[in-house]
């Protein structure tokens, strides 16, 4: 019977391609939006959990700003990434940071403004003024040369992200020269490729330069705040711990003004994963709406068709069909012509995805859930927006309807 | 007993001024196995009487007994399932589905009896040669000249093999070639025992049935036997006495 009803509706789009297709265009936009959404939402989650996982798991991340709040139990809650967009650390909450027990190595980061080039050739890289150690707090590899050396800090140094070596020097770069803020700078260190792409949080590595402390304060003027500090422990066991203290120490450094947060990579991941869940319920919003103007499309058309097949349910009647067989047909036929648009909706989302990933290096990615969920979803619009026309269909008078040319 | 036993059955259409009486306290018994033939004016009533028995339609007032059950009882789906197991309709515009197939048209009653897809069609099938389109099963609908789609719809009519056909001006839309062949098939469903009420206004083809029914304005004006001798008159009005 369910087979019989599913020949049916496909017969009846087949009779109609361009009404059909009229009927699904918006369930195809919103579920291709859906999809579209959902997988990027997700993708742009994988590839931070590879960034984050890029830092090593025994990086403990201090961040400007009170970007999120603990509960008792220590659990992180009321997520504010806002918060963090002004630097308000200081050099003194680094040195407390270097000296707490369990912490081998932190480095600072200091965002510096001021231009890049190379000659005529400008880039929009960051600049970030740090020391020696960062690249060993955030696991990175210098492909070329070394990281910023001591003895260095007066001789104006930079080390280049994989990025701007491509840039501005066709890769490699070792020994040249570029201005920053128009002071020269000698190049002592390339950075090998990171998954930090700058999708998630924080910068895009890649595309950043790096100088030493003194060197920054003195294109800044003086004196420089510090965005975030990153160091790494030999401890991982008592690192919720080392966590406490550290945000003992800075809550007295703050006149116990919080307006900083502490977190293990762990933390952070579900920091961003939070983040990440109200971006996607968010955005999909968007697509609900279009899925419910695609419901309303799918009620009104099928209210035309059961209005123009009026004759056909009174045949089917005299022949014994049965009220709730024809609900059933009609029924049927919307959720068939609903899904069927969200297929082709899917179909449309992967080609979109295809173009996002060229664009933006996220790939989108497809779970066997958000699958199953558009289906899901497909079927109670079809359903619900099919049940008025159907009951419409359902108690027709068969003489009546008989009776209708 | 009767198979059909209607009981100063009224039936209006509309409210108030604008109100028809399509059916004016219509009394009736058709016996099991009878054929009966149905005349009258446009307008007389005789489809609203047709669907009244098919169980399409309900009577405004009166009792319809079908084989001996009072139908004013029977709702719903049971209603439908009555119509599907008991009765055959075929229509004077032949009602075929037009998006699917002749045999597929006449499967269509197995559908909602739940038969299953190989079933549906070897009877079908069946049901298709004996009506003489063994050869045009797959076609569709207005593939079919009138004759052909009217035989198609006999065809769905008997498939779930009812004891009563109904059909509402059978000849109405054909020639006489075509006309004279669905005559042919109802006369054999006829020997085979089965109970026949059909609407017509040619009066050749009502002379082939056993009685003829003139009604007149929502009224059976004439209830007359046919008598089968070659030659002979229609006899007098028949006083049917109610058997219930
Ligand atoms: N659904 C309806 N609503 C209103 N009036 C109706 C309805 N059905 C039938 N009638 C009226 O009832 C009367 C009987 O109609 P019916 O269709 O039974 O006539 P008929 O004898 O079959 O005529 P014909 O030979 O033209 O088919 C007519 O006056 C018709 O207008
Ligand atoms: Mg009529």
């Amino acid at each position: 019977m369910l087979w019989v009803n599913i020949k049916l509706a496909l017969a009846s789009l087949k009779s109609a391609k361009l009404r059909s297709f009229l009927t699904m265009v918006a369930v195809i936009i919103g579920v291709a939006a859906f999809t579209i959404i959902t997988t990027t939402v997700e993708g742009l989650r994988a590839s931070f959990a590879e960034q984050i996982n890029s830092y090593g798991g025994n990086l403990i991340a201090v961040n400007s700003g009170k970007i999120f709040d603990r509960d008792e139990s220590g659990d992180i809650t009321d997520i504010n990434f806002a918060a963090g967009l002004t630097p308000t650390l200081t050099e003194q909450d680094f040195l407390d940071v270097v000296d707490t027990e369990g912490i081998v190595v932190a480095a600072p980061m200091s965002p510096v403004s001021g231009i890049v080039r190379r000659g005529e050739t400008e880039t929009g890289s960051l600049i970030i003024a740090t020391n020696q150690n960062w690249a060993e707090a955030l696991n990175q590899k210098v492909k070329d040369g070394v990281f910023l050396r001591d003895e260095d800090g007066d001789k104006k140094t930079v080390v280049v992200g994989a990025d701007v070596s491509s840039d501005l020097f066709g890769g490699g770069g070792l020994g040249s020269t570029l201005t920053i803020g128009g002071q020269s700078f000698v190049v002592v260190g390339v950075l090998s490729k990171s998954e930090s792409s700058g999708l998630g949080l924080g910068p895009d590595l890649n595309n950043a330069v790096f100088i030493s402390l003194e060197s920054g304060k003195e294109l800044s003027g003086g004196s420089l705040l510090i965005s975030e500090i990153d160091a790494q422990t030999a401890d991982p066991e008592n690192i919720q711990s080392i966590v406490g203290t550290i945000e003992q120490k800075l809550l007295e450094n703050h006149s116990g003004e919080q307006n900083f947060a502490v977190a293990t990579q762990e933390e952070l991941t579900k920091v961003f994963n939070g983040f990440i869940d109200i971006l996607k319920l968010a955005s999909q919003a968007i697509s609900y709406i279009m899925l419910f103007v695609g419901g309303i499309v799918i009620l009104l058309i099928m209210l035309i068709t059961v209005g123009e097949r009026t004759r056909e349910i009174g045949i089917r009647k005299s022949i014994g069909a049965t009220s709730s067989n024809i609900m059933t047909q009609f029924l049927t036929e919307s959720v068939v012509i609903t899904l069927i648009g969200s297929l082709i909706g899917l179909a449309v989302a992967y080609l979109v995805g295809l173009l996002v990933a060229a664009q933006t290096g996220i790939t989108p990615v497809y779970s066997a859930i958000t699958l199953v969920l558009i289906v899901v979803i497909g079927t109670i619009i079809g359903g619900l927006a099919g049940l008025y026309p159907a009951y419409q269909a359902a108690k027709k008078d068969p003489v009546e309807a008989l009776r209708h040319s | 007993m009767s198979v059909i036993s209607l009981q100063d059955v009224t039936k209006i259409f509309g409210k108030g001024e604008a109100s028809t009486m399509a059916l004016d306290d219509v009394s009736l018994d058709v016996d099991k196995g009878e054929f009966v033939a149905i005349m009258g004016p446009s307008g007389s009533g005789k489809s609203t009487l047709m669907n009244v028995i098919g169980l399409l339609d309900r009577p405004t007032a009166g009792e319809y007994l079908l084989d001996g059950e009072d139908t004013s009882k029977v709702k719903g789906k049971a209603r439908a399932r009555i119509r599907r197991e008991k009765i055959g309709f075929i229509f004077q515009s032949f009602n075929l589905l037009s998006r699917i197939s002749a045999v597929e048209n006449v499967s269509l009653p197995l559908v909602y009896k739940g038969a299953s897809h190989v079933e549906r069609l070897e009877k079908a099938a069946k049901l298709m040669e004996h009506v003489g389109l063994g050869d045009r099963q797959y076609y569709m609908p207005n593939q079919l000249s009138g004759g052909q789609a009217q035989r198609v719809a006999v065809a769905r009519a008997l498939i779930n093999e009812p004891s009563i056909v109904l059909a509402d001006e059978p000849t109405g839309n054909l020639d006489s070639v075509a006309s004279d062949n669905i005559m042919q098939l109802l006369k054999e469903i006829h020997n085979e025992g089965n109970t026949i009420i059909m609407i017509t206004h040619n009066p050749d083809l009502a002379k082939q049935s056993d009685r003829i029914i003139t009604m007149v304005d929502g009224r059976i004006d004439s209830d007359k036997k046919v008598t089968k001798k070659p030659g002979s008159k229609l006899k007098a009005k028949s006083k049917k006495g109610r058997t219930k």
